[in-house]
């Protein structure tokens, strides 16, 4: 190699690696990425949790503490193996970022043939440009896609707060029916005990006995059931503490939970679009469609774009050494179609965010619909029904020590406010989930409402002729 | 505990009422006025008294009787402690009783305060067709805010009553109906000592309700005397060897009844029909008062006593008596009702509940002996050696040894009682056990 030709080569890669470093990309930290998905996601529930406190000692400690609502949170961020999951998907994509920043490394080749002795060697060094004038598009496509990521992470600890706290809703309800369906079996127990008396007084025919002996052992079912329910309930926050799981049949923290809070429900479309961390994702998303876009027009096909050296020693033991281009002849394959694919992709993330938007916007107002029809429901049964239920037991008993009517309408009177107070229960959960569901909506995180919790009041027992 | 129909506390409260129905004359209510005086003729009968109601009052005009019926809604008391608001004549239930003589004449005005158009049947008299009172049928029936005449001569004498003629099953279900007497102007025979007028009828008003429910077909549950229910019933007053007479209608709905006198044998003297005569009459202790009809009893009130008068029927002996209810002969009442109560009264039973208002016990109250389980068509016929007036005097005070009371050790050994054997009819009360009867023992089959 001439002297000019080593100058010339030692000079390409020097330009090149001092392009790579002065071009690298700067990317958050992964404790930044973290420290700022909590972040958000506390501001969102309400409930802040420490990044440095996610483990399984802090964990353990707050296991040992007592249960509340936000501590239950607490746990399920702390302990929860989809959290960590979901902040290790930020490193994932922060590793993205970084890459799109990188350049590729050079291209060292070498080939030696031998004439009959008299080998002829030849070495080349290529450093590819064409990452290097992209570099800037890569990244912010990287960028978006990190956006679209936080977003996500986001959305997924907002999603497992209120996953928390329609689990608690549940055992709460599941708690009460069961407390309730304990009394109606008693009632029934007392029925049957009297029949028995009757029966065995010789006042009372066998299939009158049978009907309540039936009556009770529907009432013994029903219990049953709701226990069942209770332990799954149960379950259900159990593992959303992962390791951290309480005892079986630990106590849920209690409270005034039949008074329904104000929430304020206008605008609610608007707010939870604003809000919409899917929303966020979905235009991070596009975002990183555009800049693809812009990546595929600029490509315009070119595949290579490489500079270097080459250094050749002919068998006759000359040498020579010179500059070396490679690059693609986009005269074929000029980028169209990456351009459409790229504008196709546009386009889809477009009508997927706008989708998206009507989704979070109709979500909102079945959801305020929702939340107005079973809170209205559910103080009318509970401000107006049980008092009227409460008030014909009473009367009930009054009529009964006239001697108008007997035990078993007496009992079945306390039977039908027990089925009143169990309907209640049920409206009351669905309200609480309703309002859950929405306020989860209104944090950023949309609501499945295909697998949300269907209306239903009907949590008393199967009765006769149903 | 509050006091309950169940365990009968209410007698406590009900027994004042009792003394007090015991100590009240049977009067003419104010507002329905005696004849004026001066009147033309005196009356030549006793004037009949009928408890717990009154008499209508009237004036002669021109040798004419005028009477005046207002048909009303009225606030009726069938016993202390249940009031309902039925319908009746002249601010009371049932009307006044309209008394008269034989051949007079008598103009009845009768106004409708009514929501409802009315009439009035004059039940068993000869009337002209036109005065008969059936309503689409005889006359229009007179609308609410009318006045109405009817002009009767009585060609009769005897027990008669009045109703109401229109939307019979409702307006006599509310009480419109009265007793009608009408002496003979030429009594055959000196009159009673005693003259009662019972009117016999039947509601259905539901413990706690205040409104007498017409639908009803053959539930009923306060069955009254002249529209009272013991323990609200005044009783009869006699004294000792004094004749009396009791004219007893019955306008119920559906049910006839048979009115038992205790202490005495009766002989009823007549219907709304007419006399019977001395030769076609026979000793009763109860007589059956037919749905629509009147059997006038007389008899010698000879045994001092406080003589029960009553229906035989033994559910028309019940107030606001409770259907469906469970049998509990035979099973622990009290821990029926403690179960019960438990989970029905606040504080897992032990919170005090407030009786139900307008309801009266099932049962009477307390008497001198304790508590009178009787109640519904039930009343007393007191019969005194003297009387202060026609006042009702106190309980009877019976002379030793004529009460039942504990049988003495001395009385069961003197007569051989032994407390640990039941006598049989086919074995005497000897402790000793009778040889087995020829046969004894064997079994007939298909038997």
């Amino acid at each position: 190699m001439t002297r000019r030709g080593r100058t010339l080569a030692v000079a390409s890669l020097a330009w090149t690696l001092a392009l790579a470093g002065a071009c690298a990309t700067p990317a958050p930290s992964g404790g930044e990425l973290r420290r700022r998905a909590l972040h958000d996601a506390s501001d969102r529930t309400g409930v802040a949790v420490a990044p440095d406190a996610i483990g399984a000692a802090a964990a353990d400690a707050l296991a040992a503490a007592p249960l509340t609502d936000a501590n239950a949170v607490r746990l399920a961020v702390l302990a929860h193996p989809s959290v960590r999951a979901a902040l290790a998907r930020l490193g994932v994509t922060r590793a993205d970022l970084v890459q799109a920043g990188l350049i590729s490394n050079p291209v060292f080749a070498a080939d030696a043939i031998d004439f009959s002795g008299r080998p002829e060697l030849e070495f080349a060094l290529a450093q590819p440009f064409l990452d290097l004038f992209l570099r800037p598009l890569r990244a912010r496509v990287a960028s978006a896609e990190l956006a679209a990521t936080e977003a996500a992470v986001a959305r997924d600890l907002v999603h497992l707060a209120f996953e928390v706290r329609r689990a608690l809703a549940e055992v709460r309800a599941a708690d009460r029916l069961t407390s309730l369906r304990r009394d109606a079996l008693a009632t029934a127990t007392s029925a049957r005990e009297l029949v028995e008396r009757l029966h065995a007084a010789g006042s009372v025919s066998a299939p009158e006995r049978t009907l309540v002996e039936d009556a009770e052992l529907r009432a013994r079912l029903a219990l049953l059931e709701a226990e069942a329910a209770a332990e799954e309930a149960r379950e259900t926050v159990a593992a959303l503490f992962g390791d951290a799981r309480p005892p079986p049949g630990f106590a849920v923290p209690d409270g005034p939970r039949d008074e329904l809070p104000a929430l304020d429900l206008g605008d609610v479309e608007a707010r939870a679009w604003r809000a919409s961390l899917d929303g966020r994702e979905a235009e991070a998303l596009l975002d990183a469609a555009v800049h693809g876009r812009t990546l595929a027009g600029r490509r315009a096909g070119m595949r290579t774009f490489e500079l270097g050296a080459v250094a050749r020693r002919e068998p006759d033991a000359t040498f020579g050494a010179g500059p070396a281009v490679a690059l693609t002849v986009p005269i074929l394959d000029h980028g169209q179609a990456a351009s459409a694919r790229a504008d196709a992709v546009v386009a889809v993330r477009a009508a997927e965010r706008d989708a998206l938007r009507l989704r979070v916007e109709s979500t909102a107002r079945r959801l305020r619909g929702r939340v107005r029809a079973t809170g209205e429901r559910a103080a009318l049964l509970r401000d107006r029904h049980l008092p009227l239920r409460a008030r014909f037991v009473r009367e009930t008993l009054q009529r009964y020590d006239a001697m108008q009517v007997g035990a078993f309408d007496a009992l079945a009177a306390k039977r039908e406010e027990l089925e009143a107070q169990q309907a209640y229960v049920a409206t009351l959960r669905t309200a609480w989930l309703a309002r859950l569901d929405l306020e989860e909506l209104l944090a950023g995180s949309l609501v499945d409402l295909a697998h949300a919790t269907p209306i239903d009041d009907r949590a008393s027992p199967p009765q006769e002729g149903d | 505990m509050p006091t309950t129909r169940r365990d009968f506390l209410g007698a406590g409260t009900l027994a004042a009422g009792l003394l007090g129905c015991g100590l009240r004359p049977a009067v003419a209510a104010p507002g329905d006025a005696p004849a004026p005086a001066g009147a033309a003729e005196p009356p030549p009968h006793r004037p009949v008294v009928t408890p717990d109601g009154a008499t209508l009052g009237h004036r002669l005009v021109d040798g004419v009787k005028v009477m005046h019926l207002v048909a009303e809604e009225v606030d009726h008391e069938f016993a202390p402690g249940l009031v309902a608001r039925c319908w009746g004549y002249n601010g009371r239930v049932h009307g006044p009783t309209i008394e008269a003589v034989e051949g007079d004449r008598l103009r009845v005005y009768v106004t409708n305060r009514l929501p409802a158009p009315t009439t009035v049947h004059w039940h068993g008299l000869h009337v002209a067709n036109g005065f008969d009172g059936v309503s689409g049928l005889t006359q229009p029936a007179i609308p609410p805010g009318a006045t109405f005449l009817y002009e009767l001569t009585l060609t009769q004498h005897g027990t008669f009553m009045y109703h109401s003629h229109h939307d019979e099953m409702v307006q006599m279900a509310m009480g419109l109906m009265g007793m009608f007497v009408v002496h003979p102007r030429r009594p055959a025979s000196p009159p009673p000592d005693r003259d009662y007028a019972y009117l016999l009828s039947e509601w259905a008003v539901d413990a706690g309700l205040r409104r007498p429910d017409p639908n009803e077909m053959s539930d009923f549950n306060v069955l009254t005397f002249n529209g009272r229910v013991f323990p609200g019933t005044t009783p009869m007053v006699a004294r000792r060897g004094e004749r009396v007479r009791i004219r007893i209608g019955n306008l119920s709905a559906t049910d006839h009844h048979p009115i038992h006198v205790h202490g005495h044998s009766v002989e009823v003297v007549a219907t709304d029909g007419g006399d019977i005569p001395a030769a076609g009459r026979w000793p009763e202790t109860t007589v059956l008062v037919p749905t629509g009809s009147v059997r006038v009893l007389e008899f010698v009130a000879d045994h001092p006593g406080d003589w029960a008068v009553h229906c035989h029927m033994t559910h028309h002996t019940m107030n606001q008596m409770g259907h469906g209810l469970p049998n509990l002969i035979g099973t622990d009442a009290a821990a029926f009702d403690a179960a019960v109560r438990r989970h029905l009264a606040p504080g897992d039973g032990a919170a005090a509940v407030e009786p139900l208002p307008n309801a009266i016990p099932m049962l009477g109250a307390v008497g001198p002996h304790g508590y009178v389980h009787m109640g519904g068509m039930f009343t007393i016929l007191k019969v005194r050696d003297a009387l202060i007036g026609d006042a009702a005097p106190g309980w009877y005070e019976a002379p030793p040894g004529t009460t039942a009371a504990p049988a003495t050790a001395e009385a069961l050994a003197r007569d051989g009682i032994d407390l640990r054997v039941v006598p049989a009819p086919d074995r005497p009360p000897a402790p000793k056990p009778a040889p087995p009867p020829p046969g004894h023992g064997h079994h007939h089959g298909g038997g």
